[in-house]
């Protein structure tokens, strides 16, 4: 796997690659090059097969100033040494260094440099990756940035904010160059944006002075040029010119240097320079706005005085001009009062200043009548206040001219109804249908609680055509578009009429008389695909009966019908939850699919468990098939749980492990349970017996793990025959679109058109064109079918206490099994021929043994510990070395912090059930834009976390221990408490930040290991939990099923007697165990949950 | 003068006409103490012409006789009034620089900001004239050959037809050595270039020379905000990525687009060319349009399709 880095050098885009392999060769080699940079020729061969052929580009190199840290290495004469980019160090899992001991280094890498004629497709092909990652390379984190450009110089050619401009190069030639027009408003602020957030890579040539703009500058007019050009040389504009001399005609000279592959200027008979001077007080004109100070022309369309019934055609407008302060617009100076005489004492004082105003009053209209030709006739009049319109004029001013007038710094107020889309002339959906959907009964034969045919269901439909809020017939359309006029007043309301508009709405309305279709066409017509042309804006859907519950959604719970909490349910539904479990049973009873997506905490696994118990109580639990709930293997010990805690009563049959039945067995086990609970992984494996099942209903827990493309997990899970599928997720799945289709298609298939349609019609113009308009159709077309509340909604907040506590009960991995059983029976054999200190000391090593095996595996083994970049080796924990690592900050470091290089192995998050548990919640909240705390008492496992957080998830955490200088704690907690989003994650090791910090930042605490003192551990909370806290904080404390860390958790929550002897007393009480005792205490106890995968 | 000339011109009085708001020599000190940039030519046209001429040339100077005086780039065309009923007209033509010499000169004045500067307030450092020497060019700054022969510098014309210098070139000498007293740049005229072209060039010449290229366009505001981009040397915690507003860019809607805003703008061209430009700009921004939405949309179905 190769990183590939791309910087921009005198004109050219430059690739170069670094890369794990040589790294590993190169770690232990002593050199003051890039021990990561590959070879041109590396690289070549790892693009080539992805991207194609790169023959245009040539071996180069790039002197670059990077990121060093002090080598600690033997030799003297090498000070430093290179550090990986931020995605290497992600894929090596390596720390990070002390930031204050970075130094910027002058380094060499080798470069392929970039035909200017392929830079385009290439920048092109680098983004059309970026959605589907590859096996041979990856792009560094500042491609993206580099992308964000390249699409701003495509924006800037399609919105013609390109200009034709002539420079004069420092050999003394002239060139034309197309550059994008930058000075508006708009178009700054993007390149202010680009330029704040330009990453320090992109501009760290040596030699330059980092400076962002003259990079820019020449990324952005190589790339538009290189564009327009392209179109001009496809279209022989160059032929164009051709009749004409350049050397005599002036225009036709300037076009010699735009048109074709060659840029210079013809040289005329003027000097090319005066080309040059001539261009450029064309192009000040502009600019003149921005330059020059002082108040601006202001236009302000006024409605002619009309009564109801008059249509306006033939009405007078009067456009009135006046003069504004731009820093204060509000106050406008009426252009009337400037011409009146001024009388009385305070004349003079105010003639002065009068003359000065309509001074600059008739500046700008002459300025403005470059662009408004017609102003000029105003200003024959010797006082010009204002201009009379007819309507036809008017609107042309509205429509064609105030864009440009405001883009030129012009104010124009016109009508408040003028843009609304209520407006315009526009289409309304009417769907009629009954109050009880349609079902299947019998169709399918069973009476097992007949569902509703789903998105197949008929409805009645039929189309009316409004003109703002009145709604007009066919005839009168037809009336109107005679009129001919593009503004007309109906019922006392302008309206935007077009005639192109009138026309595709005449055709529209004949083709689609209405009458009957289904549910899926319905919803999507109402959301303009497949419907009315985009002339004729759907701008509502008036719906009947049960559409009309399904289309208000849980927006407006009293709809529909709210469902009381079920009588065998243990414990309390808050209303919101309620209010999802009636939504899921009215989805449900309609036959319809449904995501459940919830903010992370909210209790999604409670609502679905409800809504088992609620059909089993309308109807019995017999007639109802089993359900089939799919999790991830690390949640599935907390299902169990709930599901005994909150509906005991439910039959759960859980399907894992080597043991499980297969073929008629499992048929048969499956019609007696009322749940299946087995994992993604057995879906695939198990695929042919699970079909064998008419399932009620299939569940889909993380849902956002049937990721796109589709893979085999996906498909086995579609073949699966059921009644109804949910999918329950805690992402923000509507924004994530690659995600939401695969969602969707799994609850409703086929409702968002297959992958490749979605991805033209949405998901391109969305995320590329940022198409505000796609977005919100989309959102809603799939309204209905996705429920997601936020802990920060209005109505969930007044719902939730602010500190919400739950356990993760983490089932371990074979591994991890393997070696508590080892460690537990090790010392047992051992204990019984000790006693005393020696006793006592074998006690306490192996509870830290076992406590570091559920952490991770690697924890307990020693692996990754302080191997610098230069080879020192690492150290090897073995059986042999009796660990003394009970409190942390034992590990004895001499200074900052170890560069962990972890054979990527031992940083398997997989490896570990809590570790796997954590990296997914992680990712969850980490797309709701949420913070985190984790708190461990090892350093070690502090410093394996940071780096499977860097390489699963690819941000950078905090960390803080120990070993961290006062200093260095506050700038870390600042960084944190800035909440800016670039660090949401904070690792502490549970004594050094369990105290006296202040990080209210977070929302989200975790107890990635347990410190058996209750009061200990709230401590730590409290650093999110505490007064500045706005939001509701989530603790999750992990516990491994079976292990010691879950019995001595149930003692506490037990409030044992012992348990206070625990809390008092650290671990020395279980010192004290006799041998039996301890037996019990430590053994791990199988809970059915573990192996098979 | 011949008899013969004499005999034909009967009713010419004793004293030329006298001539109303003529260019009169005022100058205090006379004709000594010119400057360098005035002196040589002065008093080579002095030295050459006769006694005769010289006294009545000065007088004429003095009287104002001179009508029109026009410096046009490496030429002089003058009036001055005799006693014939007519002005005579005076052409006076001076070697001019070749534009290679001129490249020399511009690019040799441009390498020490003190000229630029000086120039700026109509001065002549005399280390000007030294600094053209030492380039090896063969005219001088300032000429010192005045005569009617081809290779003369000025060549010098009257309609008087009489040997040159001639009165009337002397009294119009009289009130170009006082012109270039006070513009001595007009030296730069006399040699072929407007002065405002040669500061033009000079000005040109040094921008290209410390920003690398001269633009015809301005640059954008955010460009010039200093504030806007971190040093990078206070990015080593966070070197590789970008920077928190590419999120704030990527999140906010797109500018509406106006169908050629800019060139509506613009308005007509002031190049003056015959060719239809805004026109042709028009169907340019059209197609290049067409190709940047090719461009943006390229890969969503291809893309798709490998899926």
């Amino acid at each position: 796997m190769l990183v590939v880095h791309a910087n921009w050098s005198d004109g050219s885009l430059h690739l170069w690659g670094e890369s794990l392999s040589s790294a590993r060769e190169n770690v232990s080699v002593e050199s003051p090059a890039h021990p990561f940079a590959t070879s041109a020729k590396d690289l070549r061969s790892a693009l080539e097969p992805i991207i194609g052929s790169l023959n245009g580009a040539k071996d180069d190199h790039l002197d670059l100033l990077l990121p060093h840290a002090p080598s600690h290495a033997g030799d003297p004469a090498v000070r430093s040494v290179t550090l990986p980019s931020s995605r290497l160090a992600g894929l090596l899992g390596q720390a990070s260094h002390d930031e204050e001991l970075r130094t910027l280094e002058p380094t060499r890498v080798s470069t392929l440099r970039i035909a200017p004629s392929s830079t385009i497709r290439l920048l092109l092909e680098m983004r059309n990756l970026e959605e589907t990652p590859n096996d041979l390379f990856v792009a560094a984190h500042s491609m993206h940035w580099w992308l964000a450009l390249t699409q701003f110089a495509i924006n800037s050619v399609i919105d013609q904010r390109v200009i034709p401009t002539v420079l004069q190069r420092r050999d003394g030639t002239y060139v034309g160059q197309w550059r994008p027009w930058l000075n508006d408003n708009d178009a700054d602020a993007q390149l202010a944006d680009l330029l704040a957030s330009m990453p320090a890579a992109a501009r760290a040539i040596d030699g330059t002075d980092g400076q962002a703009w003259p990079i820019v500058d020449s990324f952005l007019s190589t790339i538009v040029d290189g564009i327009v050009r392209a179109a001009l040389i496809e279209e022989n504009f160059e032929e164009s010119i051709e009749d004409f001399d350049p050397t005599i005609d002036s225009h036709a000279a300037w076009l010699s240097g735009l048109l074709g592959i060659k840029n210079s200027i013809k040289v005329g008979r003027r000097s090319p320079f005066d080309v040059l001077r001539d261009t450029r007080g064309w192009l000040s004109v502009l600019d003149e706005a921005r330059v020059t100070t002082g108040m601006r022309l202001r236009f302000e369309v006024s409605e002619p005085d009309l009564d109801g019934a008059d249509d306006g055609i033939d009405s007078v407008w009067h456009v009135g001009f006046g003069l504004v302060d731009p820093d204060a617009p509000e106050t406008v100076i009426d252009a009337q009062s400037l011409f009146d005489r001024p009388s009385g004492k305070r004349a003079n004082a105010n003639s002065v200043r009068n003359e000065e105003l309509s001074e600059m009053l008739l500046k700008e209209l002459a300025r403005a009548s470059r662009i408004w030709p017609e102003l000029d006739d105003a200003l024959e009049d010797e006082t010009p206040s204002g201009i009379d319109l007819n309507t036809k004029q008017v609107y042309q001013f509205m429509r064609d001219l105030r864009p440009i007038l405001l883009e030129a710094g012009f104010f124009v107020e016109v009508p408040e109804w003028w843009g609304e889309s209520a407006s315009r002339i526009n289409a309304n959906l009417l769907i009629d249908s009954p109050e009880e959907p349609p079902t299947a009964g019998d169709a399918v034969g069973g009476s097992n609680g007949s569902l509703g045919l789903g998105l197949q269901s008929l409805v009645g439909y039929r189309w009316q055509v409004a003109l703002g809020s009145q709604s007009v017939s066919i005839e009168m359309l037809e009336k109107l578009a005679q009129k001919g006029t593009p503004l007309v007043r109906v019922g006392g309301q302008w309206v935007d009429l077009r005639p192109e508009d009138i026309d595709s709405a005449l055709k529209f309305l004949k083709s689609h008389p209405g009458g009957t279709m289904t549910l899926v066409e319905a919803l999507r017509m109402a959301n303009g695909i497949d419907g009315p042309p985009e002339a004729l804006p759907v701008s509502g859907v008036q719906a009947t009966g049960w559409v009309r519950q399904l289309l208000s959604g849980n927006d407006a719970s009293e709809s529909f019908q709210m469902t009381g909490p079920p009588k065998a349910f243990r414990g309390v539904l808050r209303p919101y939850q309620l209010s999802g479990l009636s939504w899921l049973v009215f989805l449900d009873r309609l036959g319809l699919g449904a995501c459940l997506a919830d903010d992370m905490g909210l209790g999604k696994t409670i609502q679905l468990i409800a809504l088992l118990q609620h059909e089993r109580s309308k109807i019995g639990a017999a007639q109802i098939g089993p359900s089939l709930l799919v999790t991830p293997m690390s949640v599935m010990g907390n299902w169990k749980r709930e599901l005994m805690r909150f509906a005991p009563e439910l039959k759960v049959h859980i399907q894992h492990g080597l043991d499980r039945p297969a073929g008629e067995r499992f048929t048969q086990i499956a019609q007696e349970h009322d749940v299946v609970l087995t994992t993604y992984a057995i879906v695939v494996r198990d695929k042919e017996t699970l079909q064998t099942v008419q399932w009620r209903r299939v569940v889909l827990d993380e849902a956002q793990y049937i990721k796109n493309p589709p893979t085999k997990q996906t498909a086995a899970i579609r073949s699966i025959n059921t009644q109804s599928r949910i999918a329950l997720t805690g992402t923000p799945v509507e924004n994530r679109l690659a995600e939401l289709w695969s969602i969707l298609e799994f609850c409703c298939p086929g409702y968002l058109g297959t992958n490749q349609d979605f991805r033209r019609r949405f998901a391109a113009p969305i995320e590329r064109n940022r198409d505000q308009k796609t977005a919100e159709r989309l959102r809603s077309l799939v309204r209905p079918f996705i429920l997601r509340r936020l802990k920060t909604d209005l109505k969930v907040i007044s719902d939730l206490p602010p500190l919400v506590e739950s356990r993760q009960h983490i089932v371990l991995t074979d591994e991890q099994m393997r070696l508590y059983d080892e460690v537990v029976a090790d010392m047992l054999q051992k204990v019984d021929q000790t006693d005393g200190i020696r006793r006592r000391g074998l006690v306490l090593s192996a509870l830290v043994k076992l406590k570091q095996i559920c952490n991770h595996p690697a924890h307990y083994l020693g692996e990754g510990i302080a191997a610098r970049p230069n080879g020192v080796s690492s150290k090897k924990k073995g059986a042999a070395i009796e660990p003394v690592e009970i409190t942390e900050d034992s590990e004895s470091e001499t200074s900052g912090d170890p560069s962990l290089i972890l054979p990527p192995s031992s940083l398997l998050p997989a490896r570990s059930g809590k570790t796997q548990r954590l990296m997914e919640m992680l990712e969850e909240l980490l797309a709701a834009g949420d913070c985190a705390l984790i708190f461990t008492q090892y350093r070690q496992m502090g410093h394996l976390l940071v780096a499977m957080i860097r390489q699963v998830l690819d941000v950078e955490p905090l960390f803080l221990h120990g070993g961290t200088p006062q200093a260095k704690r506050d700038a870390l907690v600042e960084r944190f408490q800035k909440g800016d989003g670039t660090t949401p994650i904070f690792v502490l090791s549970l004594k050094a930040g369990g105290v006296g910090l202040n990080l209210t930042a977070a929302n989200h605490v975790f107890h990635f290991d347990r410190w058996w003192n209750p009061a200990v551990e709230n401590q730590a909370t409290d650093r999110a939990f505490r007064i500045g806290q706005t939001r509701t904080v989530n603790v999750h404390k992990y516990v491994c099923t079976g292990s010691i860390e879950e019995r001595i958790d149930q003692m506490i929550e037990q409030k044992t007697e012992l348990a206070t002897n625990i809390i008092g007393a650290g671990d020395a009480w279980l010192t004290e165990l006799s041998t039996g005792q301890l037996r019990d205490m430590l053994t791990l106890r199988r809970s059915g949950l573990e192996g098979g995968e | 003068m011949t008899q013969w000339q004499e005999q034909n011109k009967p009713r010419q009085p004793e004293n030329p006409r006298r001539v109303i708001g003529g260019f009169k020599f005022k100058r205090k000190q006379g004709i000594e103490n010119f400057p360098w940039t005035a002196d040589p030519l002065f008093r080579a046209v002095l030295t050459t012409a006769s006694s005769e001429a010289v006294e009545e040339g000065h007088s004429y100077a003095l009287t104002g006789q001179t009508v029109t005086l026009l410096a046009s780039p490496g030429k002089i065309v003058s009036s001055v009034q005799g006693r014939s009923s007519r002005p005579y007209q005076l052409e006076i033509a001076f070697v001019t620089w070749t534009p290679e010499e001129w490249d020399q000169i511009i690019a040799a004045l441009c390498s020490e900001a003190v000229f630029a500067a000086r120039f700026l307030i109509g001065e002549l450092p005399p280390a000007v004239a030294a600094l053209i020497e030492t380039l090896g060019i063969r005219t001088p700054l300032v000429p010192i050959k005045p005569g009617s022969k081809a290779t003369s510098d000025p060549i010098l014309k009257c309609t008087c037809g009489g040997a040159q210098p001639c009165k009337h070139v002397v009294s119009m000498m009289h009130i170009l050595a006082e012109r270039l007293e006070d513009e001595p740049l007009l030296l730069f005229q006399l040699r072929g270039m407007p002065v405002a072209r040669v500061l033009e060039r000079i000005h040109e010449k040094r921008t290209l020379s410390t920003r690398g290229e001269n633009q015809a366009h301005p640059i954008p505001p955010a460009a010039t905000d200093q504030a806007l981009v971190t040093p990078i040397e206070n990015l080593l915690h966070d070197f590789w990525r970008p920077g928190r507003r590419l999120h704030d860019l990527e999140s906010r809607p797109l500018p509406a687009h106006t169908p050629h805003a800019l060139l509506r703008r613009l308005g007509a061209s002031p190049l003056g060319g015959r060719f239809p430009l805004v026109g042709l700009l028009a169907t340019i921004y059209d197609t290049a349009r067409t190709r940047g939405i090719t461009l943006r949309d390229s890969d969503s179905t291809e893309n798709a399709e490998r899926e």
